[in-house]
């Protein structure tokens, strides 16, 4: 692939063999810069949004007993039963105009009108939140499930409030299960293109979305694999920095 | 002296259906070092969490100074544990574990460094204020746990086990520096194990615990030389005890043991009660060892040396065992053979029956 991103792009299909750097030139083009600016901002806020529901669950998961365990654990693993097309063309179905959720909304006279989410950002960010909550959620579990809780005991015994024993102790005992939830749900958000492209129509383009076209349609292999290595590059500054600060290089979750 | 410096009234807590602590009564002078003895799972380190806060019990009451702070939490209660895991902070090292709880007093951080400093040379870690924990040894971490509690100036110290983890050899060390550093601060302490040497080395006082109910609590002396219960008999030591049937009471008592006749201590029980003797292995005389009367007729069942001592079990015409205990490696006694025990009835002690 990275060869083929040095490529010149075929007349009609595929490439020739002669090296250039035209592919990454292309790139700096507004155009692309613009489709990778959006698709970064579009992971970030989802993975704040993940972050945010995703720890708090995951944390709380783990202090359940086994037998509610089980059946958390069960429900977050359900929607993995169905594929995650028909899953998303559930969404739409929610999402459309005078769709489940207008009706319910407006049945409880939360709203007046039709929120017309589908083909929104907000569509999209909550699809991405959707696909990816329970990657994080999983991530913090396992790490706050190897929590020695005497450590908190031993803290409140020297005087910390409840509060205070999580933030100086429990939370920085569970960062590695934090940070990796984030790197699994960080670099496969940047790619999820079919999420932006049913929830969010045509309007919200993604660095994903540009990778499918160029091959489906663009005939442009060579600039579709550099789009790719700079996501592969980005994918590994995100781990390089996972190990920085988790000091670790086993991803929390994964077994 | 300060009597009931700390106070524990009627303390109850079960988990889920089973009851761990049953009605625990205890008094704890000022500036005493009294140890909680009990096998694993009777209940000790529920009890400590229930002084120090971590856990409320179910009924009963704790005072400390003659203040109600039953339910008063951890953090606002001035009582500091070393856990039985000694709950090091992993991701701190050793100067930030043992400065933790001063700094969340906000206590200026020149003070608290001098502070450090003190205590880790306190209990010899002179200089190990950057190490981190996890690559400590088993001794000095406990060590760093200690210092952490003792910066604390606790009102009262509260130690789980803390010995449990070290060899042999480090447990004698260790247990003299704790009793040093102890004294040296006239630090009121309650110390668990259920190690009876270390109890008996220790202890101004030693409460005895089964089931979750404290069996007998006395000094050292009287816990060994006479104690209420067969638990207690058993537990500390592992004395001998005889069924028996009382047949005359008051000062020459007498009781029936495997059918034979033999003299006892003193008691008041009426004749016909039935009786538990205990008697310690080192006082169990043998054949003709001037047994001061009749004696009860034994075979010799198994001899073994262990710790410096030989033990020489024998089995009673009624089939329960004895043991004794005599310095030196063997015994003029074959297995097999058939010889007498006895005692001095003033080494006897008649002690109440235990739950199974
Ligand atoms: N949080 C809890 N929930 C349920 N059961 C518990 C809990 N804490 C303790 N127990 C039970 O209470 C009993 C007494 O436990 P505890 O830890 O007090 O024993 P211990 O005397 O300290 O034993 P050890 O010497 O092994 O440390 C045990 O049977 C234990 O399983
Ligand atoms: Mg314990």
């Amino acid at each position: 692939m990275v060869y083929l991103s040095f490529m010149t792009r075929g007349d009609i299909w595929g490439f020739k063999n002669i090296f250039t750097l035209e592919n990454y030139k292309t790139l700096l083009d507004p155009f692309y810069l613009n489709i990778f600016y959006n698709s970064i901002k579009l992971s970030v806020i989802s993975v704040f949004f993940i972050i945010l529901i995703g720890y708090p669950f995951g944390y709380f998961m783990a202090k359940q007993n086994d037998k509610w365990k089980k059946r958390i654990m069960f429900l977050i693993m359900l929607p993995f039963w169905t594929s995650g097309l028909i899953r998303l063309y559930g969404w739409v179905i929610v999402f459309r105009s005078n769709g489940t959720l207008d009706k319910i909304l407006m049945a409880l006279n939360i709203t007046e009108k039709p929120l017309k989410l589908l083909y929104s950002y907000n569509a999209v960010v909550l699809g991405m939140i959707y696909a990816l909550l329970p990657f994080m959620i999983l991530s913090v579990y396992s790490s706050v499930e190897k929590m020695d809780w005497s450590l908190v005991d031993a803290a409140r015994d020297l005087g910390a409030s409840k509060w205070r024993a999580f933030y100086t102790i429990t939370f920085p005992m569970t960062l590695s299960g934090l940070l990796s939830g984030i790197v699994l749900t960080f670099v496969p958000s940047m790619g999820l293109f079919f999420v932006a492209e049913i929830l969010g129509g045509n309007k919200i383009v993604l660095v994903g979305n540009v990778i499918q076209d160029l091959l489906s349609r663009g005939n442009n292999q060579p600039l579709a694999a550099a789009i790719s290595v700079i996501l592969m590059l980005m994918t590994i500054i995100t781990l390089f920095l996972y190990r920085k600060i988790a000091k670790t290089k086993k991803l929390e979750g994964l077994y | 002296m300060t009597e009931n410096f700390l106070k524990l009234v009627n303390i109850e807590k079960s988990f889920g259906t089973e009851k761990i602590l049953a009605g625990i009564n205890l008094e704890i002078s000022k500036g005493e070092f009294i140890t909680i003895l009990g096998p694993s799972g009777c209940g000790k380190t529920t009890l400590l969490r229930i002084i120090s806060g971590i856990e409320y019990p179910d009924s009963g009451n704790v005072l400390l100074e003659n203040n109600e702070i039953t339910n008063i939490p951890a953090e606002n209660r001035n009582v500091n544990t070393v856990f039985q895991s000694y709950a090091l902070f992993p991701h701190m090292n050793v100067e930030e574990n043992v400065g933790y709880g001063l700094k969340l007093k906000k206590i200026n951080k020149d003070i608290i460094k001098k502070q450090v400093d003190e205590f880790l040379e306190l209990v010899q870690l002179k200089g190990y204020n950057k190490r981190k924990v996890t690559e400590l040894s088993g001794g000095q971490k406990q060590r760093v746990a200690l210092a952490r509690a003792l910066i604390m100036n606790p009102k009262i110290l509260l130690l789980d086990e803390p010995l449990g983890a070290l060899d042999l050899k480090l447990r004698r060390d260790m247990q003299l520096e704790l009793k040093r550093i102890q004294k040296k601060m006239g630090i009121t302490t309650i110390y668990v194990t259920h190690d009876q040497e270390e109890a008996i080395n220790m202890s101004d006082r030693i409460a005895v615990m089964h089931k979750g109910n404290f069996e007998q609590i006395g000094t050292p002396d009287e816990i060994y030389n006479t104690p209420k219960t067969e638990f207690v008999a058993k537990f500390v030591d592992s004395a001998n005890i005889f069924r028996g049937k009382l047949i005359k009471t008051g000062k020459d008592a007498e009781a029936l043991i495997s059918n034979h006749k033999i003299n006892i201590c003193e008691t008041k029980l009426p004749v016909e009660s039935d009786i538990l003797i205990c008697c310690r292995t080192e006082e169990i005389l043998i054949g003709d060892e001037n047994i001061p009367n009749q004696g009860i007729p034994v075979v010799v069942k198994e001899k073994f040396f262990g710790g410096g001592n030989l033990r020489i079990e024998f089995v009673l015409e009624n089939g329960e065992i004895a043991t004794a205990r005599r310095h030196g490696i063997d015994y003029n006694l074959k297995i097999g053979e058939r010889t007498i025990i006895g005692w001095n009835p003033k080494n006897t002690v008649i002690v109440e029956k235990s739950d199974e």
